[in-house]
């Protein structure tokens, strides 16, 4: 099926990226009638996975795309830097904060699925997230 | 707004830190060593008003734990005054808010650190 909606961009690995793609991200997201609170969630989870991009992969670009197909929203983000082992990545300690060691744990917190993996462009992270909003028969 | 935006004001011996915008990597570091040399430079007590904060992640939460682990260090508090509902809920998601000293507003935390209360939220 063809998405609802469908955006993609590629970028240098810099962190000024973080705050046009959550306006992209935003858009799309007001156009599909998901509701704000929702919408912020997303974007946070979008934060950290481009930011983790962004980090790992200071060569070369970083991929993002964005669809919206019958209520899934789907965020595709590709990296080209040497990629990790996302089932290794440990539960922080939440009863003894750290600088570090969020940014998993909270993408896992707020969508549906997380899933990395090295794809023929690079490592993609896919954060997947069903909600209610326009055409879903939810909203 | 594109970058985050920080303004400083000292209220007698309580310095204010306002933040406005996204607090993400972009800001982290300048935010970080703003903290730090407010300590370095005599103001232990510093309240981050938070209230225009449009965006807080994973980047930010640490930040947050630096610069309280910093503050402490020299004996001063970090008092967090003020913040919209879904940066609450971030501080919530990793437990930070039983940290962290969360006030309502700018102004109850400069009253606090002043008076020596603890958090009300």
């Amino acid at each position: 099926m063809t998405p609802t909606y469908s955006l993609s961009l590629k970028a240098r690995p810099e962190y000024g990226l973080l705050h046009l793609a959550g306006r992209v991200l935003r858009a799309l997201c007001e156009e599909a009638g998901m509701a704000g609170a929702e919408m912020d969630r997303m974007e946070l989870a979008l934060s950290e996975g481009l930011t983790n991009a962004i980090g790992h992969g200071r060569h070369g670009s970083v991929g993002l795309e964005l669809a919206v197909e019958d209520g899934l929203l789907t965020m595709r983000i590709t990296d080209q830097g040497p990629g990790f082992d996302l089932d290794a990545v440990r539960q922080p300690d939440l009863e003894h904060p750290a600088e570090r060691g969020y940014g998993v744990f909270i993408m896992r917190e707020v969508m549906d699925s997380v899933d990395y993996a090295p794809g023929a462009e690079g490592n993609v992270l896919v954060l997947k997230r069903r909600f209610a909003g326009k055409g879903t028969g939810k909203g | 707004m594109r970058n985050l935006e920080l303004v400083e004001s000292v209220h007698g011996d309580v310095a204010v830190l306002t933040l406005s915008g996204r607090f993400d990597a972009t800001a982290a570091s300048g935010v970080k060593e703003q903290i730090r040399q407010m300590a370095v430079s005599g103001h232990r007590n510093v309240v981050l008003d938070m209230a225009a904060v449009t965006l807080l992640d994973s980047s930010g939460l640490g930040v947050l734990v630096a610069s309280l682990r910093t503050l402490q260090g020299y004996g001063g508090r970090l008092a967090i005054g003020g913040v919209e509902q879904k940066v609450r809920v971030v501080l919530e998601l990793v437990k930070l808010h039983k940290v962290l000293e969360v006030f309502p507003d700018r102004d109850t935390a400069v009253r606090a650190l002043h008076t020596g209360e603890g958090a009300v939220l």
